[in-house]
């Protein structure tokens, strides 16, 4: 087995209720594009992000940090350090409460996973409803099992989480980025960015008056969404010159286990961190 | 009956006869705020700078938190109504309408400071002066020609629940078991999906608190909750109503103060309607073909969350998934997903066939007594049918060269829903 741990921070920015996920510029709930910036566009990056916001600027995005084939960890692999990215531009879905019901659910689709590094590619696509390819997660949305399997765990003020981001105290995070933020305003002279760090700072000036909003803001420092299935669709297997030395197995689902959490309401990024589990036949 | 314009309650119809107006009310500010905040400009394509459009996002989410808390009310109003009986009370007058508080008119206007003004004084604490808060001097005269009882004299909103707070202490002082209603028939946390537990407290999500009332210590609870929030607070803190009215509308002065052109919101006509008798002059009739069709669309969509809200307050036989169901589609999805982008999508129509600057905006008509639908299964159907007619409508609507583009989410919204609705209740 060839098990690719990856960890690193994405980017999602999507409005969140009570605003409609689908607002293009967030108004009542935690999240808000700044002047300067594009309309929301939903999408989960891992890379390539749009328009990052301080502290986030020259923010890394996810990779792959550990190589495993059967059980031994690989010191020296071609895909340590590979570019993880999630393809076709995945959303969470939930649209406040009508294609999932319970709280904090978010399914993510399309599903279409791509890891790659000095030539070589692993990629696959999970499909939702494998009897139906091109379904989507609008389609199969009154199917429990279908969605169960897409769906995540939930955990608050998660250890693991905190030991990730750094974030260990949210209040704290929240009062030293207004103080961050307050600090670059004084040394920032063009318009439209000192109007970016105004909003944002009037934002978290805001919890004073939006109790609500403080607490999500806070909740979602802490929170953990773990996902676990099994990528079951087409893949690309692209390894010129034999890098892996082994051959990956095709005809098997490849597990795959994460969890994406600390999201910051004020940058826009949350963490990801996972095992992807793929059949492999060592060459001898 | 003592009736209730000598301002004492003696009896439970008169508590009941207070808290429909207090219901009554609360539905009509919420409409007020909310036409108020969708009006305003929602980028700097509008003609504002960064910072102005800065400072009017910043208003828009302080008045539809305002919103958000005067549905809280008219919820807890109606937690109220069905604690000690009654029914839920969910209807209001088409707008405009004149009342008896110091603001004179209750209307859909937009963003300005003549409205801010109206809001201010509406929100005024008991230890501010009319004068001081906007408010006109010159009462309203009663309506003639009255079949029934005389209506309540009551100046403010705070004046309101402070008779029916009195009420409350003098009914239960007098020995009579008022808490005879369901506490499975009002809205919770738990309906809300917002009961879950964070570090300090268990709910506040989107700034409301909600609570069951089952007993006299709920009751006063729930009435201290909102007059703290804004309905005539008697010290007016810095979180009321009042005061985040105050607060805008010193910064809309601000701005006007730098810049007399500046203008925050677009020019949604005052009381728009799909409909306008003749002889009517205070309501502006829509006649732009698209505008007309969202509206009729908004309209029906309303009508239909009154629906559900009325079967969800006043359920006999629902059991629990039937409530659940309710509760889940009325709240977050209908008026996240269809009643605010709708009015969202009307404020960018223009109000006239003749084109011009004038916008349309949501009008929250009702055009018929809303009744119960009594028989649960019954119920369902027909509200199901609804939302699937509403989902065809607006398919179609979407498909109009000259609507926004949002009206295709808005369409596949009221699909989605309809098609969960239909599967969770085994509907055909």
């Amino acid at each position: 087995m060839l098990v690719l741990s990856f960890q690193g921070w994405f980017q999602a920015r999507f409005a969140q209720d009570p605003d409609s996920p689908e607002d293009p510029r967030g108004v009542s709930g935690p999240t808000f594009v700044v002047p300067g910036e594009p309309v929301f566009d939903r999408i989960i990056r891992l890379n390539d992000f749009v328009s990052p916001r301080y502290p986030r600027l020259a923010t890394d995005g996810v990779r792959v940090t550990a190589v495993a084939i059967d059980n031994v960890q690989q010191n020296a692999h071609p895909l340590l350090g590979a570019r993880v990215d999630l393809l076709d531009g995945p959303i969470f879905h939930q649209r406040n409460f009508i294609v999932v019901k319970l709280n904090f659910q978010s399914p993510i689709d399309p599903f279409h996973l791509r890891i790659a590094a000095q030539g070589i590619t692993i990629q696959r696509k999970d499909l939702i409803d494998p009897a139906h390819p091109t379904y989507t997660f609008k389609d199969v949305f009154m199917n429990d099992q279908l969605v169960a399997r897409r769906g995540n765990q939930i955990a608050i003020q998660s250890l693991v989480v905190a030991e990730a981001t750094g974030f260990m105290n949210y209040a704290e995070v929240r009062a030293q980025r207004l103080a961050e933020l307050q600090q670059l305003l004084a040394k920032t002279i063009d318009p439209t960015q000192r109007a970016a760090l105004e909003k944002r700072i009037l934002s978290i000036e805001n919890d004073e008056y939006f109790t609500g909003e403080k607490l999500a803001a806070r909740q979602f420092l802490g929170m953990q969404a773990t996902y676990g299935f099994s990528i079951n669709g087409p893949y690309v297997i692209d390894d010129p010159g034999g890098q892996l030395k082994g051959k990956v197995g095709t005809s098997q689902d490849w597990p795959i286990s994460f969890w994406m959490g600390g999201y910051d309401v004020d940058t826009l990024f949350g963490y990801i961190q996972g095992t992807l589990s793929v059949p492999f036949f060592t060459s001898s | 009956m003592n009736l209730p314009g000598q301002n004492t309650i003696q009896t439970r119809d008169e508590l009941i006869y207070l808290l429909t107006e207090a219901a009554a009310l609360e539905h009509s500010l919420t409409c007020q705020y909310l036409f108020a905040a969708l009006s305003l400009k929602r980028d700097t394509s509008e003609g504002l700078t960064d910072e102005q459009m800065n400072d009017v996002a910043n208003w828009e989410r302080f008045i539809l938190m305002v919103a958000r808390q005067e549905m809280e009310h008219l919820g807890l109003v109606n937690n109220l109504l069905t604690a000690i009986g009654a029914s839920p009370h969910l209807l209001h007058d088409n707008f405009p309408y004149p009342t008896q508080l110091y603001a004179n008119v209750m209307a859909l206007e937009c963003f300005s400071e003549q409205t801010l003004r109206r809001f201010i004084c509406f929100e005024r604490p008991a230890n501010v002066r009319p004068e001081d808060a906007y408010c006109m001097l010159t009462p309203v005269p009663p309506p003639d020609g009255l079949g029934g009882p005389t209506p309540v004299n009551i100046k403010s909103v705070g004046e309101l629940y402070e008779i029916i707070s009195s009420g409350f202490q003098q009914l239960t002082a007098n020995g009579v078991n008022l808490f005879i209603g369901p506490p499975k028939a009002q809205v919770t946390p738990q309906e809300l999906m917002t009961y879950f537990p964070r570090v300090g407290t268990t709910g506040g999500v989107w700034d409301i608190w909600l609570s069951p009332i089952t007993d006299y210590e709920s009751a006063q609870h729930a009435i201290e909750l909102i007059v703290e929030q804004g309905e005539g607070s008697t010290v007016g803190g810095t979180l009321s109503h009042y005061a985040t009215f105050v607060r805008i509308l010193k910064g809309l002065q601000s701005w006007q103060a730098k810049d007399p052109n500046f203008q925050p919101a677009r020019p949604v006509v005052p009381n728009p309607a799909l409909y306008v008798e003749s002889g009517e002059h205070d309501r502006t009739l829509i006649t732009n073909e698209d505008a007309r069709l969202v509206l009729d669309l908004f309209n029906g969509a309303y009508e239909t969350m009154l629906l559900m809200l009325i079967r969800f307050f006043a359920n006999t036989d629902e059991g629990p998934t039937g409530l659940g169901e309710m509760a889940a589609l009325a709240f977050s999805p209908w008026m996240t997903m269809v009643i605010r982008p709708l009015s969202e999508v009307l404020t960018s129509l223009p109000a006239f066939a003749a084109g011009g600057p004038q916008r349309a905006g949501p009008t929250f008509e009702i055009y018929h007594d809303l009744h119960f639908l009594p028989h649960e299964r019954a119920a369902w159907q027909v509200i199901f049918e609804r939302m699937r007619e509403m989902a065809a409508y607006a398919l179609q609507i979407s498909q109009r060269p000259n609507v926004p583009e949002r009206m295709k989410s808005v369409a596949e919204s009221l699909r989605l829903i309809a098609v969960r609705f239909q599967g969770d209740m085994k509907l055909t």
